[in-house]
């Protein structure tokens, strides 16, 4: 019992210590980005822009791997603190971007429905096959990329999910040369 | 006359024609002129590609009036004027044009109001789900010697359960339900008596498994505080018994949830046999659950103490609970490492009762569980996973076994029923590693050991249950948490070194005393 009385105290010490905001990016990668971006206004105007670093979440539309290049195509999704800190599923459509990341991702991160956030720079846009479908999509080349292993459900309905207690994977990855 | 008829004829035509063209001529100059801004910068702006995206269904529609050529005049109207076609043949043809956008119109209205009503379905917005939990073929085997009539070989459904769930708004954010529909038995409950009285009745149907409902009452105040859940659902105490019979990687339940019976040694005085049911996988509660500093996750609340099947026998109208009053408060702590590493500490404090209980191997009186668990899965190999849980506690005295009468406390069976042993402390243990192969020959299978042991009193020594269990798991799909279709090998290796002294063992027809194996399918999907 007094074991069990001591790890929980040197626990919750753990845990104090380590206590973190939720974010999912080093503060280093974070720097220069634009806090003020506004998306909408940047589908529609890609042509002009010019690049800004900028952070993204949303949902995993497709990706397709090149080699080295990985094409992700996702659809936005404020990123929100609460209930659960990431992109939340708003039930609107709110446009569409594209991911190009040069590095390695596992398959299970690349699911489609995956919650994603990206750091990166804005691009013109490409075009890009969806489902058969050929379309320009504004380009977001990734400096670091946060997955969430969801499979197309909300953050905040893990660990507590379904029929059992499932842990939520998540994988922060970032590009050799940004 | 006739020749007057026909200049008019033609002049009026000529009219049309000419309005015709100059109306199509002015309303096609701005749309050609932006498919030729179009096609002299392609793909190159995302407004005008959205322009083209949306007009995509539109074109659908009603068509224009006619086939527009280059010079905006329609085919028809050419041809007319050309003289290659009568003015019969034209106004066929326009006659036709129109019955057809008439009908296109029709269809489109027609889809319209499907959508309009298919749209507010609640299976489309999330307020209504259902999905395969487990579909469980079990084919079992144990070496014990078993009674004529009965067998060690079995063909079995092991789980059949469908689960619903929705999200009805973001402070209603799930209820769910699951029924196992291939246990619709009834069950005993354990009445009040002595060892004269008669045995317990059927009294209640398994049917029903979970039910809860999630509240979230300030959503600014989540994660940290982030739902309050009521109802019946898998308790939070350690892995294995919150873990979902779909997602779990061996096929025997672990000694922690359930021991001994099964035509094994009964109960007796040292508490020792009969089925222990150590931690209940399921119960009536209501519990607070967060996560603070995004690392420390937190579960505080109350339940019954009387498992999933004690539903029945509260009186809804009368407010009579009988033993299903709330009697045992718990909590978790759980400090996650990253993601999915973690180790977590548990606590139960409360009582237990004999009489009126669903429960095996419990006695009336005071009752406390504590535990540890870890899971350690490292991120430079993904495929490895190990995990563990410690647990000891009390139960109290004259334990058990569910449908014998009990009477309270005292240790005269004539009197109290039930067991007649006192109150024991109980303490259980496992560890279990797996290895998923994700890719080469051996891609998507997993081998798995794992090794436990169960002390039902760690007063007495030569009552140790102990099992070794060697598995190959074969994934023809794996995307936990949401589908897994899998056939899993077991076989276990048994040890069961007696009930204590004084009380003799018979092993051969102790199924906990002799090896077995295992071969399930498994399909989820959700």
């Amino acid at each position: 019992m007094r074991i069990i009385v001591s790890l929980l105290v040197i626990s919750l010490s753990m845990a104090s210590a380590c206590a973190s905001t939720g974010k999912v990016f080093p503060s280093k990668v974070m720097e220069g980005v634009d806090r003020n971006f506004d998306f909408s206004r940047w589908r529609m105007m890609t042509d002009g822009a010019e690049s800004k670093k900028v952070q993204l979440g949303g949902r995993i539309v497709q990706s397709q791997v090149s080699g080295d290049t990985i094409t992700i195509v996702v659809g936005q999704l404020p990123i929100v603190d609460y209930p659960a800190y990431g992109p939340k599923d708003n039930r609107k459509n709110n446009g569409d971007f594209a991911i190009i990341y040069q590095g390695q991702i596992e398959k299970s991160d690349l699911q489609r429905g995956n919650r994603v956030m990206v750091v990166g720079m804005t691009h013109p846009p490409k075009v890009i096959t969806v489902d058969d479908f050929s379309r320009s999509f504004p380009i977001v080349e990734a400096q670091c990329l946060h997955f969430w292993n969801t499979q197309g459900r909300d953050i905040e309905d893990f660990p507590f999910y379904e029929a059992g207690y499932v842990t939520l994977r998540q994988e922060t990855v970032c590009a050799k040369n940004p | 006359m006739r020749g007057l008829y026909r200049a008019t004829d033609t002049a009026r035509v000529m009219l049309v024609t000419a309005l015709t063209a100059a109306t199509v001529a002015l309303f096609q100059q701005p749309i050609s002129a932006q498919e030729l801004s179009t096609s002299t910068k392609p793909l190159s702006s995302p407004v005008r590609m959205a322009q083209q995206v949306e007009s995509g269904p539109e074109k659908q529609g009603a068509p224009p009036t006619g086939q527009a050529t280059q010079g905006g005049i329609s085919l028809e109207d050419l041809l007319l004027q050309k003289g290659t076609i009568t003015k019969d043949e034209w106004l066929r043809t326009r006659a036709e044009q129109e019955y057809r956008a008439i009908d296109q119109t029709r269809r489109l209205e027609t889809l319209e109001d499907w959508k309009s009503k298919t749209e507010v379905l609640p299976i489309l917005r999330d307020k209504i789900n259902f999905g395969l939990n487990s579909l469980q073929f079990l084919y079992g085997h144990v070496n014990a010697n078993v009674p004529e009539g009965r067998s060690q070989d079995s063909f079995s459904v092991r789980r059949a359960e469908l689960v619903f769930w929705g999200k009805l708004s973001d402070y209603l954010p799930r209820w769910h339900m699951l029924m196992e529909f291939q246990s619709t038995g009834l069950i005993n409950n354990t009445p009040t008596g002595n060892s004269g009285s008669s045995s317990g009745t059927p009294s209640v149907a398994s049917f029903f498994r979970e039910a809860y409902i999630d509240v979230r009452p300030v959503q600014s105040w989540a994660p940290n505080l982030n739902i309050i859940r009521m109802g019946i659902f898998r308790m939070p105490f350690g892995i294995f018994t919150e873990t979902s019979g779909g997602l779990r990687d061996i096929i025997s339940s672990p000694y922690l949830n359930g021991v001994g019976g099964g035509g094994g040694p009964g109960q007796n005085r040292n508490g020792t046999g009969g089925t222990i049911e150590f931690l209940q996988e399921r119960d009536y509660f209501v519990d607070v659950r967060g996560k603070l500093f995004n690392r420390l996750e937190y579960v505080v609340g109350i339940m019954n103490n009387n498992n999933f099947a004690a539903n029945g026998i509260v009186s809804n109208t009368s407010g009579i609970g009988g033993a299903n009053q709330p009697k045992a408060v718990y909590t978790r702590i759980r400090l996650f490492g990253d993601d999915v590493s973690f180790i977590s500490f548990n606590m139960i404090q409360g009582t237990s009762n004999n009489a009126g209980t669903f429960i095996n191997g419990r006695g009336k009186g005071h009752f406390d569980r504590y535990g540890v668990d870890f899971r350690y899965n490292p991120k430079f190999l993904p495929g490895f996973m190990a995990y563990g849980e410690y647990w000891q506690g009390h139960d109290g005295s004259n334990a058990t076994t569910v449908g014998t009468p009990a009477n309270g406390a005292c240790l005269d069976t004539a009197v109290c029923g039930g067991s007649g042993a006192p109150g024991v402390q109980r303490r259980t243990w496992y560890v279990l590693a797996k290895y998923l192969f994700t890719e080469g020959p051996l891609e998507n299978f997993e081998p798995v050991y794992m090794y436990e042991e169960f002390d039902p009193n760690t007063r007495l020594s030569n009552d140790l249950y102990t099992r070794h269990i060697v598995g190959l798991t074969y994934y023809f799909e794996n995307f936990p948490p949401k589908m897994q279709s899998k056939i899993q090998f077991n076989y276990e290796f048994r040890h069961h070194s007696g009930l204590g002294p004084g009380i003799p063992l018979n092993a051969a027809t102790d199924p906990f005393a002799q090896n077995a194996f295992f071969l399930q399918w498994q399909l989820r999907y959700m």
